[in-house]
Order: C-alpha cells, then sequence, then structure tokens
C-alpha cells in the first residue's frame, strides 16, 4: 500500500500554492466577469437615432433633431445593452425572454428609467430588421455591420448583455448568455435604481 | 526568489486560463486562422444548367438536385468546414427566413465537405435546421469540384449557387471565406428569379 506523505520541504510550495490559488482565481473571476479587455465605461460611439417614431418616443427622442445619439442622451438611469446577431440560435432563442422583460419594465412602470436596446454585431441593416420583424422586439435594435462597436465592447460572444449607468456610463454588470428568468432579472435591475451594489 | 517564482507562477496560469475564458464563450467551435478569401476556380456560371448530383443527407436519405426539376427553386449553400465560426454563424441564421424561401417556392441544401456523423453532431448543436443538409464526403467533395468551389486545403468555397425550378443556374456567388454572405444578397437573388 503506498501512502502519501509530505517532508517539511514540501511546506513552502504548499505555502505558495495556497497563496497563489486565490490570486489566480480572483484574476480569473475579474477577467471573466469583464467585457474583454475593454474599459468599464461603456463607449461614447454615436449610434443614429431610429428611424421609427416609436422608437424615437422610447428613447425618448421626440425633440431631438440631431440624427445620432451618445448612450447619455437618454433620459433614463440605466440601460440594458444586448450585444447579439440574427445569426445566433442562442439569441433566436432568447429573444422571446427579452422582450418579456421588456414588456415587464413597461408594465411596473420602469420604463422612463430602464430603457433596453440591442446592437448586433456583423449584421447589415436589413438583417437586423429581419430580427426586429421576425420576434416583433419593441425596443432599438443597430446594426454593427463593420464590427465598430464590437471591438470597442471587447468583442464578445452572443447574447451578451450589459447594465449600464446612464449618467456616467459606468457598466455595472456584464451577462453572457441567457439571462434567466426575467421577473428576477428585473428585480436585479430595479436593485440597481435602489442604488445597490451590483456585486 | 520565491517571490519571482510565484509572479511566474501567476502570469503562466492566467496567460494559460484567458485564451479558455474568450473562447468558451462559442461552445466547442474550433477558431480557425484568416484564410486566403477564394481558392479555386468557378466552373459554372449563370445561364448553365446545373450539374445534377446525390449526396447522404443527414436526415438519413439520399437526396438528388433534378428530384426538385419542374417543383422548387433550389439554393445550394457550400460551407467550408463544421464546428468553425464563421460556418456556425451562417446556417442558424437561414432559420428565420424560412417563410422567405417558401414564398419563392424555394428550398436551401445545405452542403459541406464533411462526414455525415460530423454533420449530424454539428446540427445537433445549432439547434436544427429546417432544410436538408447533405455531405460531400466521399469521393471527397466531388459536388463542390463539379461546381469548381473545391478549395486546394480540400474544403468548399463559402459559396451560393440559386438554381430555379428548370435546373437552371440564376445566380452564383462565391464570397470570401472570411465572412458570411450578406442575407439581403440571398434574398434579392430568390427576388430576381423568374415567375
Amino acid at each position: 500500500m503506498s501512502t502519501l506523505k509530505m517532508g517539511r520541504s514540501d511546506l513552502p510550495s504548499l505555502k505558495r500554492v495556497l497563496i497563489c490559488v486565490p490570486v489566480i482565481l480572483a484574476v480569473c473571476l475579474l477577467i471573466w466577469n469583464r467585457p474583454g479587455f475593454a474599459a468599464n465605461i461603456f463607449p461614447d460611439l454615436e449610434l443614429p437615432v431610429p428611424d421609427s417614431p416609436g422608437q424615437v418616443e422610447y428613447l425618448g427622442f421626440s425633440d431631438r433633431m440631431e440624427k445620432t445619439f451618445i448612450l447619455k442622451d437618454i433620459n433614463a438611469q440605466l440601460a440594458l445593452v444586448q450585444i447579439f446577431s440574427m445569426y445566433c440560435p442562442v439569441c433566436q432563442r432568447e429573444a422571446e425572454t427579452v422582450n418579456r422583460l421588456c414588456h415587464l419594465i413597461a408594465e411596473q412602470g420602469l420604463e422612463g428609467q430602464i430603457k433596453v436596446l440591442g446592437i448586433a454585431p456583423g449584421n447589415s441593416e436589413f438583417e437586423v430588421s429581419v430580427f426586429q420583424d421576425n420576434y416583433q422586439i419593441p425596443f432599438p435594435l443597430f446594426p454593427d455591420p463593420d464590427f465598430e462597436w464590437h471591438k470597442l465592447i471587447g468583442e464578445v460572444g452572443t447574447p451578451y448583455f450589459l447594465t449600464v449607468r446612464i449618467s456616467d456610463g459606468q457598466i455595472l454588470k456584464t451577462h453572457k448568455g441567457p439571462f434567466g428568468p426575467p421577473q428576477e432579472f428585473l428585480e436585479f435591475l430595479k436593485k440597481l435604481l435602489d442604488g445597490a451594489d451590483p456585486a | 526568489m520565491r517571490i519571482l517564482i510565484s509572479a511566474k507562477i501567476l502570469v503562466l496560469t492566467v496567460g494559460l486560463l484567458f485564451p479558455l475564458t474568450a473562447a468558451s464563450f462559442i461552445d466547442g467551435v474550433y477558431r480557425s486562422p484568416e484564410q486566403k478569401p477564394v481558392d479555386s476556380q468557378l466552373k459554372v456560371q449563370v445561364g448553365d444548367v446545373s450539374p445534377d448530383f446525390t449526396l447522404p443527407c443527414i436526415c438519413g436519405e439520399d437526396i438528388t438536385l433534378s428530384q426538385y426539376r419542374g417543383r422548387k427553386n433550389v439554393m445550394l449553400s457550400f460551407v467550408p468546414a463544421a464546428w468553425t465560426p464563421v460556418c456556425s454563424d451562417q446556417w442558424p441564421g437561414y432559420n428565420i427566413v424560412e417563410d422567405y424561401f417558401a414564398r419563392h417556392d424555394a428550398i436551401i441544401l445545405g452542403i459541406s465537405v464533411d462526414s455525415v456523423p460530423t454533420l449530424y453532431s454539428w446540427m445537433q448543436a445549432m439547434g436544427g435546421l429546417w432544410f436538408p443538409v447533405l455531405s460531400d464526403f466521399w469521393p471527397h467533395g466531388e459536388v463542390a469540384e463539379k461546381f469548381g468551389v473545391l478549395r486546394t486545403d480540400g474544403t468548399a468555397e463559402r459559396a451560393v449557387v440559386l438554381i430555379d425550378k428548370q435546373g437552371v443556374i440564376r445566380f452564383v456567388h462565391v464570397e470570401d471565406i472570411n465572412v458570411r454572405p450578406r442575407l439581403e444578397l440571398l434574398i434579392n437573388a430568390l427576388e430576381d428569379l423568374p415567375g
């Protein structure tokens, strides 16, 4: 029968491992939870003001003269930005859930405080419109055909969600993949509205 | 010295772990390097009668192109290889435009040089498709070669061939292998089919 024995000389190695492992895990968690190497401030790139009157109204741009906007121009507290693709099967399956979240936000009278919008890396305007029509998406979607936004956000996979504090562009939380029951996700967003720590 | 060794362990471990976390957003997909955009010479053109072929489908039957003659317009969608990022991000998009194809009395035949079991597993991972997926695995790439879309490395081009109900080629497009053909390109080709 063999027995694993540890001598005194192994203790410094063990100590080193015990110190290193939590540090490595902490660094990995930090990397995992960030959108690639992007800064945790949402980029100030301009988006076109949508053509649809309903979406213009949703974003609060009815009186806006400019044809473009940045996130900070939206008069709300939080923005939930979905990175998606018409071609992504998970995004297709998730569309109904995101729609449901959007409807819950409206039903609970939070539409003035939380806005949802989507950005589609590598998708053309036509491809985005097919996705929007097919799933009856109630919030604005924007094509990013040349991956301009995608590079700034950190070339994340799809679907990917960024919760952004609009006033200063601070990315409070990122989430990759389906976000689960929409009511639970809304409760999380409501906590952020109340100023809770996103962690 | 010990601090230096610990720092090296830390850097190496993070370096090894980071690519895994980044890649895991697309589960199980091989990240192929940038390739020569087009690496073959087309053998068909618009106005030609399409070469006929029979290939095994992952659905368990053999499918012959001419079985659609007089019944359906057929869009052949050649893709280079299963389990690669752009290919995995192309056919699932066609799942939400089935009605466009139905409106134009058209079907897609997806073709790759991969084997039936490989294609079957790949389709399962993508959640299924409404159109048949055919394997041009053996004799390797024979159909792709007939159309002039077999690359020198044995994969197919990312190509689209639209064949009308009379079996005549109405549209041919070989896309840069590194990118996806725009959906509007295919929809416009469908809309241009003779009534």
